[in-house]
């Protein structure tokens, strides 16, 4: 009896399916870069458009790896306001009490991960021992985490006391000499950038290099199997919220770096919304067991270019919802289509 | 193996794509485009038009739809101007718009913040590349704007906060409406805040804020009304407020024990003035229009290349006087073809 | 009544009909089998409206039809009944009968009437339940009862029957088969699909074999035996299926099991085996096979007893506590429970050992070298082993499952139905794998249904009935009647 080995080829619709939204960003790009030259490929825009959607570039990137385990977390935005909040009031504590900037700014960036990381392992307690369905688990969090910073900040902003160390995590970053945006002004490659980088390699190693990641994808596409396979599906979920609750702490200090101040009510509003969007988009199935980062990372990367080319263009913001929502049923049909007969 | 060519493939195209785009950009360098300075005629410097961005918030207030109003009708009092405007509703996406006026190349801007704090970082990037930043109402934490404009907020609190003492007799229970925080709101309220301290038959039961918001202000005096029996007035600090705190306290069927003092001077508030409406018995002026002057002095600043002429007597910092609006006065300030 | 010329369906994967001629006739019991990916599902889901043909016709009483959707063949009266029954487990008998076409009245669901009309259509299938019931309380068999009764009431001309006795047992095999001979005589065609040849030759008036998407014979039922119909199946010889026993060294029990329970299934169960033995555990549908089994492997709560390893007593709580102790449970489901379907046939084998793979990070190399010797060890027929194992056959998607455990270096292995829904030739290589991991010194617990499968291979036999152990088996005493006795407690039905 012989080993058949058939050399598969693979077929046009298959194709489309896999890297389908690689080939929209690859046009979504040329189109930009015929339509507007002079904007688009400016290597500032290019920068801009990477440090603004890096906080919620680094929410999706946590986000795939809940959707792939089969759960999903509605509660990250409302996390990233309560845990930046948490952070410059450390912050501000620190100073007025005749802290040095240093270790002030050092222990909120402490507090705000750590933070970060207590609470998505809160959610994923509640959601293992508690066995609260993820969904309703998140949406508590959701509306809860929002509700304290509210609280802590009695509705209106907090003002970070460090003006120079902590908005320089914001606007800092890697020179570029050969990029100039003005004489002898070098465009940065900011830290956001490169932490949004960071994490989306360092989440790409976990899924496909360690027992975690291949754990994670078990449980997702089939968590019976997971069990009779002896993996500890609890602790492989609780795992995967509290990465999430990490994730939301970088992003979450990027971003209030970013303004040097925590608008209660508005930091991160809607952000879990536009991280699974991108998840979406990128291929990952909502279904769990399959997905890669960089596909998300593609997803937030069309994602962004399409605010960017309704902004470039005067489109009025209250019509980018509308045509973010256009994309995702697109993003979706496109990939159903390939995947059935 | 095909995965791995498909993905390569796409990163050359990527970075060809961008590469592309440095060569456009270092190679334009050589022809600067600051705003200053250099020969030209009109609004043109360089022999390029002039262009300026205009970033405001959404209208999610009265007020705020009608700085775009002004603000669209001082824009269209300079076509020869390339104007860039856009409204956002948050400070995330207020600042996403101002980095994208300045990859445009903008000679200047006119920003109204949505939040004083965030956008200052923002505002001192602006600054530093030389872009002529005019600052309207709310403003930055930091001073790095060529010219501040705003109402006198000082002036705001003050003047509603005596009114208010001196028709309560130097006593009453009131409580109070705070608005988005910015500068503006610190300065009225802190304003206020020290006339009614001065006054201690006046009682100030609480201190919320309303987001400058009709429904918001509404859903807080609900509350309010319900933890205090017994308030003679309501220091409201803007107009939209003072209609959905209105609205708040008819449901609660105590119009006839409270009366309201708004601000901003919108059209409506000011006919109740002038009918003698008893739950508003005054207003006092704070004009949206100040986002026309800022407009109109930023393209007068820079046009005919003259801007360093003109920054040896523009004034950086310039303040609006508000005024009391009572029935006397009212018809004075009424314009009802005003969208505000 | 019912033909095909030139049939073609090409997937993605695999051509799966490949120019296929056949036909069936007015109130016959038409029989087809084939090995796993012969096509016959394929070709049945054609013939339901699931699938559009690639190339091809059906013609049906002469007349060419083109199904585009299942509906449009039950309109025309062909109607299949899945190995996966389609019925809602929420809804009652009746709900389900009348699922997507309910009776109105004055735009209000009239439940009378399809109460009445169920009454109706149970009584033609002799079902012993009420049409009220609620379908998930029901047994399978009762469940493709309801699925029968479906058929007809839409007035059914040709019922596809697809696998129906794999979740049967013989007394209700019976009475499946009675129903048959009803519906042939009202002059209902049957198309029967099945992998288990006694039954085919004692039901069909003809039997067609089909082999890798073409038609390979149709024979009438007294040209069927058993033999030349596997035969003609597999297009080979085959040996005798059953390896010969070898007797296993005699020594101390690696695993003793004393007065297991488990709660609403096993009452009472005590075993022992010893290293090279193969065990097998009989018993009818819900006597507490699988539950034990998963006691003992960890996957189920014990509510009482001991589970000893070489003599001494073992806690074991999680499934990762049997692996620990070298025990490998093998699921009966391996869609379910065996193996995650997405996943590539890689990722499914090493599974369940990925602390040997990570140093601490997954070595790829050394994973892909193990897999390779696994599929070459087992012969799973697998195209790509980085492709998801949903494609493979039943036979291969065994062989992955039963791969995985082996991977864990077992000691006890147990496994649950392995050959259920298998073909002859992937079972005879999984009977030759149970008897070679057993003859290294591998213990076996084989649980099945199929009693000539116990028999053939088992050492010994242990049959539980209700949760207890009843009897154990060895040797000459190892018969279907005895089986049979200790298992229900009465006599067999003789095979006609």
């Amino acid at each position: 009896m012989s080993v058949a080995v058939e050399r598969k080829r693979m077929p046009r619709g298959l194709i489309l399916q896999t890297y389908g939204a690689l080939v929209a960003l690859l046009i979504l790009f040329i189109g930009n870069a015929i339509w507007q030259p002079d904007l688009f490929l400016q290597p500032e825009n290019i920068r801009n458009l990477l440090n603004q959607n890096a906080a919620v570039g680094i929410l999706a990137v946590g986000m795939t790896l809940v959707i792939i385990s089969g759960g999903i977390d509605l509660s990250v935005g409302s996390m990233m306001a309560l845990i930046a909040a948490l952070a410059l009031l450390t912050i501000n504590k620190s100073m007025t009490g005749g802290g040095a900037e240093s270790s002030a700014v050092g222990m909120g960036v402490l507090a705000c991960i750590a933070a970060g990381i207590g609470l998505g392992f809160v959610n994923g307690l509640v959601i293992t021992l508690g066995r609260i369905a993820p969904f309703i688990a998140t949406l508590v969090g959701l509306v809860a985490f929002r509700s304290v910073a509210l609280a802590l900040a009695e509705g209106g902003e907090i003002r970070s006391a460090s003006s120079n160390l902590f908005p320089a995590i914001g606007d800092g970053g890697i020179p570029l000499p050969f990029l100039e945006i003005a004489p002898n002004r070098p465009l940065v490659l900011t830290w956001n950038i490169l932490l949004f980088i960071a994490i989306a390699l360092l989440a790409s190693f976990l899924l496909n290099r360690t027992r975690y990641g291949r754990h994670a994808i078990a449980v997702g596409a089939n968590e019976r199997a997971a069990i009779y396979s002896g993996i500890n599906t609890n602790r492989v979920k609780v795992i995967t919220y509290t990465l999430m609750g990490f994730c939301a702490a970088v992003a979450a200090i990027g971003e209030s770096a970013r303004m040097n101040a925590v608008s209660s009510a508005q930091l991160g509003l809607y952000y879990e919304l536009d991280a699974i969007a991108a998840v979406v988009i990128g291929g990952t199935s909502m279904n769990g067991g399959r997905g890669r980062i960089w596909g998300t990372v593609v997803g937030v990367l069309i994602l962004g270019i399409i605010t960017n080319m309704l902004v470039v263009s005067g489109v009025s913001a209250y019509w980018q919802g509308f045509v973010k929502g256009v994309i995702i049923l697109l993003a979706v049909l496109i990939q159903r289509g390939q995947s059935d007969r | 193996m095909k995965r791995r060519f498909v993905h390569l493939a796409v990163l050359a195209a990527l970075t060809v794509g961008v590469m592309s785009g440095c060569q456009k950009t270092t190679a334009g360098q050589s022809g600067s485009t600051t705003a200053a300075g250099g020969s030209g005629s009109g609004t043109t410097v360089n022999g390029k038009k002039l262009k300026i961005g205009v970033s405001v918030p959404a209208a999610d207030h009265g007020w705020t739809a009608g700085v775009i109003y002004w603000a669209k009708e001082a824009m269209a009092m300079h076509p020869d101007v390339e104007w860039v405007f856009s409204p956002a509703q948050t400070p995330a996406k207020q600042i996403s718009d101002i980095e994208t006026m300045m990859v445009k190349k903008v000679d200047a801007l006119v920003v109204l913040a949505t939040e004083s704090a965030p956008l200052t970082p923002t505002a001192e990037d602006a600054a530093s590349r030389g872009i002529f930043l005019v600052n309207v109402d709310r403003g930055f934490l930091k001073p790095v704007a060529n010219l501040f404009i705003e109402g006198d907020n000082v002036a705001f609190g003050r003047k509603s906060a005596e009114f208010m003492v001196q028709k309560l007799g130097g006593k009453g229970k009131i409580v109070v409406l705070e608005g988005i925080p910015s500068t503006v709101n610190t300065d009225r309220v802190k304003a206020a805040d020290a006339v009614f301290k001065a006054n201690p038959g006046i009682e100030v039961l609480a201190s919320q804020s309303g987001m400058w918001n009709r429904q918001k202000a509404m859903e807080v005096m609900q509350t309010l009304l319900l933890k205090h029996p017994e308030i003679d007035a309501v220091w409201a600090s803007d107009d939209d407020m003072a209609l959905g705190a209105e609205k708040a306290i008819r449901e609660a069927n105590r119009q006839d024990k409270i009366w309201m003092l708004g601000g901003a001077g919108m059209k409506d508030v000011i006919k109740k003035v002038m009918d003698g409406d008893k739950m508003y018995p005054a207003d006092v002026t704070y004009p949206p229009s100040m986002i026309a002057t800022g407009i109109h002095m930023a393209v007068s600043a820079l046009r005919d290349g003259q801007l360093d002429k003109v920054k040896q007597f523009l004034p950086k910092h310039m303040k609006i006087d508000v005024e009391l609006v009572t029935p006397e006065n009212a018809k004075d300030h009424y314009f009802p073809n005003s969208v505000y | 009544m019912l033909e095909v010329r030139g049939l073609t369906k090409v997937f993605p994967a695999t051509r799966a009909l490949d120019g296929l001629d056949l036909a069936f006739e007015k109130g016959e019991v038409h029989g087809v089998i084939g090995e796993n990916g012969a096509g016959k599902s394929t070709l049945m889901k054609i013939l339901s409206g699931i699938y559009e043909p690639t190339e091809g016709s059906v013609l049906l009483d002469g007349q060419e039809v083109r199904f585009r959707k299942p509906g449009d063949a039950m309109a025309k009266g062909i109607v299949m009944i899945h190995q996966e029954l389609n019925l809602v487990d929420d809804l009652s008998v009746a709900e389900n009968i009348f699922l997507g076409r309910e009776r109105t009245a004055k735009g209000l669901l009239d439940r009378a009437a399809m109460r009445e009309a169920a009454v109706e259509l149970l009584k033609q299938v002799a079902a012993p339940f009420s049409p009220d019931t609620r379908l998930g309380d029901l047994s399978l068999a009762a469940k493709q009862l309801v699925e029968i009764a479906k058929a007809i009431s839409y007035d059914a001309r040709l019922i596809i029957m697809d696998e129906p006795t794999a979740v049967l047992s013989d007394r209700e095999t019976s009475a499946l088969f009675e129903l048959i001979a009803r519906l042939k005589e009202r002059g209902v065609t049957v198309v029967y699909i099945s992998h288990i040849l006694s039954e085919l030759t004692r039901v069909c008036d003809r039997i067609t074999v089909m082999r890798d998407g073409r038609f390979v014979a149709t024979l009438p039922k007294a040209e069927a035996s058993p033999a030349w119909l596997a035969r003609l199946m597999v297009g080979r010889e085959l040996e005798d299926i059953y390896p010969p026993k070898t007797v296993p060294p005699a020594g101390d029990p690696v695993l003793t099991v004393k007065g297991l329970a488990v709660a609403d299934w096993v009452e009472d169960v005590s075993l022992s085996l010893r290293k090279g033995e193969i065990l097998g555990l009989a018993g009818l549908v819900g006597s507490g096979r699988t539950e034990a089994a998963e006691a003992i492997a960890g996957v189920r709560r014990r509510a009482a007893g001991t589970i000893e390893r070489d003599g001494e007593v073992r806690r074991i709580r999680r499934v990762a506590d049997g692996i620990r102790d070298r025990i490998a449970y093998v699921s009966e489901d391996r869609k379910g429970c065996g193996l995650v379907l997405a996943m590539d046939t890689e990722e499914n084998i090493t599974l369940a050992n990925l602390r040997n793979y990570a140093r601490p990070v997954i070595q790829r190399k050394r994973e892909r070298a193990v897999v390779e010797d696994w599929v070459k060890q087992l012969n799973i027929r697998v195209g790509d082993v980085r492709s998801p194992v949903v494609n493979l056959s039943g036979g291969n998607q065994q062989k992955v499952a039963v791969a995985k455990w082996l991977d864990t270096k077992p000691e006890v292995l147990i496994l649950d139905e392995p050959t259920r829904g298998i073909d002859v030739g992937s079972k005879q290589e999984i009977y030759a794998l149970i008897h070679r991991l057993a003859s290294e010194g591998l213990a076996c617990l084989l649980i099945s249904s199929e009693m000539q499968e116990l028999i053939g291979l088992c050492h010994r036999i242990v049959v539980l009935r209700e949760g207890r152990v009843m009897g154990e088996l060895e040797g000459d005493e190892m018969t279907e009647e005895k089986i049979m006795y200790l298992a229900a407690g009465v006599e067999p039905e003789v095979a006609a």
